[in-house]
């Protein structure tokens, strides 16, 4: 009888595990340090009482295995340099994210079909992040922006370069690219400008907040990171 | 408003929030259940409280899991059945529910529901990281997207559709921030002035620091009862007319629009619907503030105004302590804090507070409806609650 494993390996970007393993077992998560504190304590400001504790600084971190399911596709899509979502053979729906299964409840969790899209598509929303993830920290300020690709029907957020974050307007066609050295993540995708950027409307003195914002998260950045 | 009480609370308790520094989650919910029995001195904790619902979002924070049975370890209610209830953010109105589920169904007389978190100990990008895991997995966490970034595609998409300005935004915060300068319990117990809301640090154009509901530890809980059997813990119950709760996709990018979060407005129009009422009966709300915009959208979502009137709506100072429909009270989770386990029953907390008349400085004049709005993630699970005094 046919069974499920053992798995085969197709393909493979082996990671270094030393470094993880070296680190795993120096100190065995037991603590570095340690403070003993005094502090008020109480159900309300007004009812308050020194209360001492101990806190501990103990190491804690993971190497996290996971797989990316049914949609496994569309990344290993970003590893070859092309883009794919799924099509709903019955509603007609197209996602990207994809979804394996389509979630129109008229059409039952229908298994949806692979199809390669268009490097092309639209603002639909956008932000610029001024406190992101730490790995991501020193990309700051960072454009973030729901994408609809041409041709579907949901969004696929992503983060954009060459566009002065100012100018980042919705309805902005936008080129998509994925990166020369993919590693297999979201982040691997990235947007650019299409046309000419019409600024969304600002007040001046919205606009000169804006810049300022901008300013002091550059500043924070360099003085965080050293110059980009 | 002509509905028939579901349950009724007969009693509240809520720690102090804040930055609870040293102790542990299960502690600070034990402070909230001595609130809620020494508040009711004809309740037998153990002879009468039959189950223990509560909400709480991350293990991540104290590497602690198995929350049911840890807090009813702590607040003393072993051997009751104990269920740990997580919906994000809205953790603990999805255990309110639970807890009306319980009640109603017969199965129990009376039940504990509540919520914890502790979260301050950890840095802020750690807590940025584990209330990111309320969004979607592959597709939202890894392209860096935060919560703050989640409600800035928001705050930009109804910008963009309806005018919204920065300004409106900060005036969130201001009123906010002036309702828990009279709360003792609140994290922030002070007033902003505007141009400082609106000179903060950007975190997530066009939010800023000011635009973000706090890093907080508490812990919050009531107590449920039915109705008939109200009167014999309490001359002062709080009915629940309207319990209504709604889903909707993990990801924001399978949202037909932005502006609005259709979970919440599904949950709101099921509980108005059982309590037989319309907005305009509402005295006063609590609604989840996890960041401005998202009280504007609340406005819209809970039927206090069109929708893209949320702006106009705070500008026109109506939902201010001495207004027609007072919004946070409390201090909402802009000031008052936000421990995200913790929120949808201490938004219950505030509503009890208030139809009782002990609300103290911050005491809507003759309360006698209310309603709460606990969101979870970007709006993929929506709770809302109306209540009556009793």
């Amino acid at each position: 009888m046919k069974q499920p494993g053992p798995e085969k390996v197709i393909k493979e970007q082996k990671i270094d595990e030393k470094w993880w393993k070296d680190w795993e077992r120096r100190g065995g998560w037991r603590p570095e340090g340690w403070k003993i504190i005094e502090i008020n304590d109480g159900p309300t400001l007004n009812d308050l009482k020194p209360e001492k504790f101990l806190i501990v600084h103990r190491p804690h971190g993971n190497l996290f295995h996971h797989s990316y399911g049914k949609v496994s596709k569309f990344f290993t899509g970003l590893l070859e340099g092309k883009l794919y979502g799924t099509k709903c053979p019955k509603c007609g729906l197209v996602y990207c994210p994809p979804r394996a299964h389509c979630f129109n409840p008229k059409c039952r969790l229908a298994e949806t079909q692979w199809v390669e899209l268009p490097k092309k598509g639209e603002v639909h929303a956008h932000t610029v992040m001024a406190i992101a993830w730490p790995s991501m920290a020193h990309l700051q300020p960072l454009v973030g922006a729901m994408i609809r690709i041409d041709g579907t029907n949901t969004c696929l957020p992503m983060t954009m370069r060459d566009v002065d974050p100012e100018k980042v307007n919705i309805g902005l066609r936008v080129n998509i690219h994925i990166e020369k050295q993919p590693k297999g993540d979201l982040l691997d995708v990235y947007a650019t400008p299409a046309e000419e950027p019409k600024p969304p409307k600002r007040t001046p003195e919205e606009l000169k907040r804006f810049r300022e914002d901008m300013e002091k998260t550059r500043a924070w950045v360099k003085k965080t990171f050293g110059a980009k | 408003m002509k509905g028939d009480p579901l349950v009724s609370i007969v009693s509240a308790g809520l720690s102090k929030f804040g930055k609870l520094e040293g102790l542990y989650a299960r502690e600070i919910f034990a402070e909230a259940a001595k609130e809620a029995f020494d508040r009711c001195p004809k309740l037998d904790p153990k002879e009468d409280v039959r189950a223990l619902f509560v909400g709480h979002m991350g293990e991540s924070y104290e590497h602690q899991g198995h929350t049911g049975a840890t807090m009813a370890d702590w607040a003393g209610l072993l051997h009751i059945p104990a269920t740990r209830t997580e919906a994000a953010c809205a953790s603990s109105g999805v255990a309110l529910r639970a807890g009306i589920y319980a009640v109603l169904s017969g199965l129990c007389d009376v039940v504990m529901v509540g919520g914890v978190e502790k979260m301050t100990h950890r840095t802020t990008p750690e807590v940025t990281e584990y209330l990111a895991m309320a969004s979607d997995y592959p597709f939202e966490q890894w392209h860096g997207i935060t919560f703050p970034g989640l409600f800035a595609l928001m705050a930009t998409a109804h910008m963009h559709e309806y005018g919204t300005t920065e300004r409106q935004l900060a005036m969130v915060a201001v009123k906010n921030h002036h309702h828990g300068s009279l709360n003792p319990k609140a994290h922030m117990q002070k007033e902003i002035a505007l141009e400082n809301a609106l000179s903060s640090r950007a975190i997530a154009w066009p939010l800023k620091l000011f635009d973000c509901s706090l890093i907080t530890d508490g812990a919050s809980c009531l107590i449920l009862t039915k109705p008939e059997l109200a009167k014999k813990f309490t001359d002062t119950p709080v009915h629940i007319v309207g319990s209504g709760q709604a889903s909707d996709t993990i990801g924001l990018y399978e949202r037909e629009v932005f502006t609005s979060l259709a979970a919440a407005k599904l949950a709101a129009k099921k509980a108005y619907e059982m309590a037989d009422a319309k907005p305009e009966d509402i005295d006063l709300a609590e609604v989840h503030d996890c960041f401005t915009i998202a009280e504007i959208i609340a406005y819209e979502d809970l039927g206090f105004c069109n929708p893209g009137e949320g702006g106009k709506l705070v500008e026109s100072g109506e939902t201010k302590l001495e207004g027609r429909l007072p919004v946070n009270t409390s201090g909402g989770l802009k000031a008052k804090g936000h421990p995200v386990g913790a929120t949808g029953t201490a938004q219950a907390y505030e509503m009890y507070l208030q139809l009782t008349g002990q609300a103290d400085r911050r005491q809507v004049e003759n309360a006698e409806t209310g309603l709460t709005h606990n969101v979870g993630g970007s709006g993929a699970t929506a709770t809302v609650h109306i209540y009556r005094r009793g």
